[in-house]
């Protein structure tokens, strides 16, 4: 042991304490650089035998507790659905106006209502029938933009879902190219600590966009997999696709046939060439995507069908009438006589009967397009009805033998006269008992001679009564974006009174039809259709539409509140997690700065041997 | 969304700092729309509650202002109907029978009166509310009566009420019989002098429309037989046959039933005295004399009859059924115009009679449902009126039917008003189990009082509804404002300690 190995020691002292302050400095300067962690060198002895002979720096570690990060990134997945999830949820809510503000949904429906109750006091005062005519039109104004409303937030969805993709790919890509970088960096045996900030950075970005669960290999490779078992980077990065629709509307629907599906769907395509849908297979449990795929294929699409449903039944019950079948019997077969001659494309025809001691109810819906044969069960709201499509198409003698098909062997279908439709039943075997037959029959004149009017029609079809019709696409699909008040009712509001021309005109003073308005708005209960997302197909809600307005507007405002608290807890919990989290990996200035002096001191010690050495081997050669 | 921490300020606190400002913000706006929530959302369980009591507010509103439309509408009718009911107590007290003074133009005062207040009548059915018609029906726009000259004079060709009362006094007073007086007898002919039976009958066919019918004979004349043809109380004919000769003061009683269903009765009796003097005749010298006299006597009653009780009951027939025109009938006039032999009445057209009532007067929905207000979720009050209601077309028969005659100044034209007024003073007297217009004033107040009592009902509903909404939409101010000061504090102490703790840095003390 000499000086000049004193010396040396003192030497490689300054080097490793330079290089420390330097990474202090790098600490101090990304103290708030998002994703840095706290980085320290570690010192090495290098020693001969069993004396010092210098210091030597180690590789530089990074300070953070794994098994936290990986916490936080399935917090972040989190926190990120339910965080889209309430910004959604909360501008649906507002669609529905202020409570008791001029433009909710339930004070415009109540100033229509409360207008046409004024209407039948005073039928023939002009003013109150043109504020009916107005208050129908800022309600189906209300409704289109509504609906506007709702598939534009569809459409924000669907371009959300290819930024977040786009993002999520490009950070794949980050990811390949660092991992290879880490891998290399860790083989030559020193941790590679920026890279692996990066890389950790960009398993953030997807964390927030899905759900993964991320694991960690030799030399620091990691591999993700979504926490459905996709394979989303091992080794090599999968490629995400989404086919993005450029046109959202209400009759847009996902489907996972691709051939239905007019909206994108997100498909992974891993580096060995398979290629999964992973809407279809569920792959999606969290996150931003999972919340916009629920928002655009759930959430907003019930919206749009209880605004749908709510416009169907506004309709249907001021503008369809009950055509009753009358009693018939031939021989020993007892049935009815159905004068069908104004039913409408859509409109039900309904037998009720009984099958050895079973009430059964058979709806038979006319239909002019066979494109949405055949109907299903849950195509209309009666959750204990056979739903049959029948072609009108062939003319009224096809469409009879179609009943008869659809009745089945223990009724005689026929066609007595004209437009007549006769339902007998077995007879004798009494297999069968026909109990009822009647149709709901959209009323189409203004002036028919009836109290049901067509107020509203489909602003589509050129403004044609709105019947309920299955041809090519369903007319209820949508139709709140497309109701309008009828032009012809709205340039002569005299109509809403007068319901017949000839042979005898209405008395202007005649409250017939306005009572019946108001009856059939408040006092006629309905089934609510089961798509609504209120209620089910087999136990469906039933009420006025009163209380169906009511039911939308409590639905989605009490979504909108579960998303709050959930969101509010997803918020605490990753909050908790990234605090534990940034607690290990954050730069204390303080640290740092005890950390300076220490070096500074260490710094002056060494400086002081170097002197003391130099002085020692000045005063050696003046010997 | 990364923001990584300020300074030595960690996330949480950071966040919860962000927290504290966004529940001032909301209580800002609590506290500036004094409502609890912007969004149903954000409203709480509560919505469906609060929506369901906007929605029964909305109903009551609108039910309100039906009362209050209903309530003006029945205040103008009740106003006009007791208007209508006092002119026929005035019209009862104005029409004096006993009091003939004629004016120039051969009009009576009460006549004059009698033509005011069908004017006012008019008028008062006429009456509208912002331009609704009260009185028409369903007919809410049409004027429900025809001015007073259309209705009196006709107009366009159509006959009025002086017409169609004319024709028929035609028809009522038959043709002129010339012997052994020139009279009229009210459709009755006798038969011929010269034999021992006379015989009164009704002119051919006896069920005829018009004239004097024969209600009853009594007969206390000794040697006399009596014989009557047809239904009992209207007979086609009757024959007094003289046997022998009578006793002096043995009478007859002969009781014609006029066309307003009032009786015309004429007593004669026997009497030795020439000339026998009024209501008597001379028993004669052979039995065929006696009859004789007694026909004489008889056509002579019958005479003043048609001078005085038939016209009368003619005009005021005759105005009934021009005024009669309730449930869809048409007013009813003569077959054939001013016809002494007319047999039957024919309904009259659009075209050549004055449909006086112009308002709806349709058969399927009842007078006073053709107006129909709207007060409660099941209760309608019923208060429409039709002009052609029978208490209503009944006064203006009695009031056009005196209206229109004129008199001159002779002892039969007297007893012609006598026996008119009469008539016109009794027919203005309410009848016992006819709907009158009290009754129709009756069943309005019904009305009015089911409105206000639903009005009175609603308010209450309205205050209890509103006072429950504010409860749960609206904030108390001052709980707003006692946790906007204690987020206040709080958030200063926060902002306070976070300053100090970040002045705690090694790095300034270096």
């Amino acid at each position: 042991m000499g000086l000049s190995s004193a010396l040396n020691l003192a030497l490689t002292g300054l080097t490793a304490n330079r290089n420390e302050l330097e990474l202090i400095a790098g600490n101090i300067a990304n103290a708030d650089t998002v994703g840095y962690t706290r980085k320290t060198l570690n010192r090495i002895s290098v020693d001969i035998e069993d004396r010092s002979i210098g210091v030597r720096l180690g590789g530089v570690q990074r300070h953070l507790d794994k098994s936290i990060q990986l916490q936080y990134w399935s917090e972040l997945s989190g926190s990120g659905f339910t965080g889209t999830t309430l910004s959604y949820m909360e501008r649906i809510d507002s669609l529905y106006g202020q409570p008791g503000g001029a433009n909710s949904l339930d004070g415009i429906f109540n100033e229509f209502n409360a207008a046409l109750t004024e209407l039948t006091t005073s039928p023939a005062d002009a003013n109150i029938r043109g504020k009916v005519i107005s208050k129908a039109e800022i309600l189906a104004q209300r409704l289109n933009s509504m609906s506007d409303s709702i598939q534009s937030l569809r459409a924000e969805t669907e371009v959300r879902i290819a930024e977040d993709i786009e993002t999520v790919n490009n950070a794949l890509d980050n990811i390949e190219r660092l991992n290879v970088e880490i891998i290399s960096g860790s083989a030559e045996g020193h941790e590679p600590a920026a890279l692996l900030d990066s890389r950790d950075r960009y398993i953030t970005v997807i964390a927030d966009k899905m759900d993964i669960r991320v694991s960690t290999g030799q030399y620091n490779s990691v591999t993700i997999i979504t926490n459905s078992g996709h394979s989303l980077f091992d080794g090599l990065a999968s490629r995400i696709n989404f086919n993005e629709a450029s046109n959202v509307s209400a009759q847009s629907k996902w489907d996972a046939d691709p051939a239905k599906s007019n909206l994108g769907t997100i498909s992974l395509g891993s580096p060995s060439g398979l290629k999964v849908d992973l809407i279809a297979n569920k792959a999606f449990r969290s996150g931003e995507i999972k919340s916009l795929i629920e928002m655009r294929d759930t959430v907003l699409v019930e919206a749009q069908e209880q605004l749908d449903e709510l416009a169907h039944i506004m309709s249907l019950a001021l503008s369809n009438y009950d055509e009753n079948g009358t009693a018939v019997t031939v021989g020993a077969q007892n049935g009815f006589d159905i004068d069908l001659a104004s039913l409408q494309s859509g409109n039900p025809v309904t037998i009720n009967y009984t099958e050895s001691g079973t009430t059964k109810t058979m709806t038979l819906i006319r239909v002019d397009d066979t494109t949405l044969l055949p109907l299903a069960n849950n195509d209309t709201s009666n959750p204990n009805d056979t739903v049959v499509g029948i072609d009108f198409s062939g003319g009224f003698a096809g469409a009879v033998t179609a009943i008869g098909t659809a009745l089945g062997g223990n009724f005689t279908v026929s066609n007595p006269s004209a437009t007549n439709l006769r339902v007998l039943d077995d007879g004798a075997a009494n297999l069968v008992t026909i109990a009822s037959a009647s149709a709901s029959i959209t009323e189409t004149s203004l002036t028919g001679g009836r109290s049901q009017i067509a107020l509203f029609v489909d602003g589509g079809k050129n403004n044609a009564a709105y019947t309920n019709s299955f041809d090519g696409l369903r007319q209820r699909t949508g139709f709140a974006a497309r109701i309008r008040v009828s032009p012809t009712l709205s340039a002569d509001n005299t109509r809403l009174v007068i319901s017949q021309t000839t042979p005898t005109t209405t008395l202007p003073g005649d409250n017939t039809r306005p009572l019946a308005l108001v009856a059939a708005l408040n006092d006629t209960s309905f089934t609510f259709s089961a798509s609504t997302g209120l209620g089910s197909d087999a136990s469906p809600i039933s009420g006025t539409i009163e209380a169906l307005t009511r039911r939308i507007i409590s639905h989605q405002g009490s979504r909108f509140e579960t998303a709050q608290i959930l969101d509010k807890g997803q918020q605490v919990a990753v909050n908790s997690v990234r605090g534990r989290f940034e607690a290990s990996s954050k730069v204390s200035i303080d640290e740092e700065m005890a950390n300076l002096i220490r070096l500074q001191t260490a710094y002056s010690a060494n400086a002081r041997i170097l002197t003391a050495v130099k002085e020692m081997i000045a005063s050696l050669m003046r010997a | 969304m990364n923001i990584s921490g300020i300074g030595q300020l960690n996330n949480s606190e950071f966040d919860y700092l962000k927290e504290i400002r966004g529940q001032i913000e909301q209580l800002k706006l609590q506290l500036a729309s004094g409502k609890k929530a912007t969004t149903y959302g954000k409203l709480g369980t509560e919505r469906g509650i609060v929506i369901n009591f906007r929605q029964e507010l909305s109903q009551i509103t609108s039910y309100q202002s039906s009362i209050q439309v209903v309530d003006v509408r029945l205040r103008l009718m009740e106003t006009n109907l007791k208007r209508i009911s006092e002119m026929g107590i005035e019209g009862r007290g104005e029409i004096e029978p006993n009091s003939f003074l004629l004016q120039e133009n051969g009009k009576v005062h009460a006549q004059v009166s009698s033509e005011m207040m069908m004017k006012e009548m008019i008028g008062l059915l006429n009456g509208d509310v912002a331009g609704r018609q009260m009185f028409s029906g369903q007919s809410v726009h049409t004027k429900p009566v025809v001015s007073f000259d259309e209705m009196i004079l006709g107009a366009n060709g159509k006959a009025g009420l002086k017409t169609v009362t004319d024709e028929r006094l035609v028809a009522d007073l038959g043709p002129v019989n010339t012997a052994p007086l020139p009279t009229s007898m009210g459709r009755l002919t006798a038969s011929a002098a010269g034999a021992s039976t006379v015989t009164i009958s009704r002119g051919y066919p006896p069920s005829h429309e018009f004239g004097m019918r024969i209600k009853s004979i009594s007969e206390g004349l000794s040697n006399a037989t009596l014989t009557q043809n047809g239904t009992a109380g209207d007979y086609d004919d009757f024959s007094i046959a003289f046997t022998g000769q009578p006793t002096a003061n043995e009478g007859i009683t002969v009781a014609f039933e006029l066309p307003d269903g009032s009786t015309a009765t004429t007593q004669l009796s026997a009497t030795a005295n020439s000339p026998p003097g009024k209501y008597k005749f001379t028993i004669g010298g052979t039995p065929t004399q006696t009859a004789d006299n007694f026909r004489t006597a008889l056509i002579d009653e019958i005479g003043s009859f048609t001078k005085q009780e038939l016209p009368a009951a003619s005009n005021v027939r005759a105005a009934t059924d021009f005024f009669t025109t309730a449930n869809g009938t048409a007013p009813k006039r003569v077959t054939g115009g001013a016809d002494p032999n007319a047999t039957s009445l024919i309904d009259g057209t659009t075209a050549n009679t004055v449909s006086w009532y112009a308002g709806d007067n349709g058969t399927t929905v009842s007078s006073r449902n053709t107006a129909q207000g709207r007060v409660d979720s099941a209760i309608n009050v019923n208060y429409g009126v039709r002009a052609n209601e029978k208490p209503f077309s009944k006064q203006l028969a009695m009031f056009g039917a005196l209206t229109i005659q004129s008199f001159t100044n002779t002892d039969d034209e007297k007893d012609r008003y006598f026996e008119l007024a009469n008539r016109v003073r009794e027919g203005l007297f309410k009848e016992i189990g006819d709907p009158n217009i009290d009754s129709i004033r009756t069943e309005l107040s019904v009305a009015h009082k089911a409105a206000n009592n639903a009005k009175i009902r609603h308010t209450q509903t309205f205050g209890m509804l509103e006072g429950l909404r504010d409860g749960i939409e609206g904030v108390v101010l001052e709980e707003v404002a006692i946790s906007l000061l204690t987020l206040q504090t709080r958030l200063q102490a926060s902002f306070l300690a976070t300053a100090r703790i970040n002045e705690l840095s090694l790095a300034n003390f270096l």
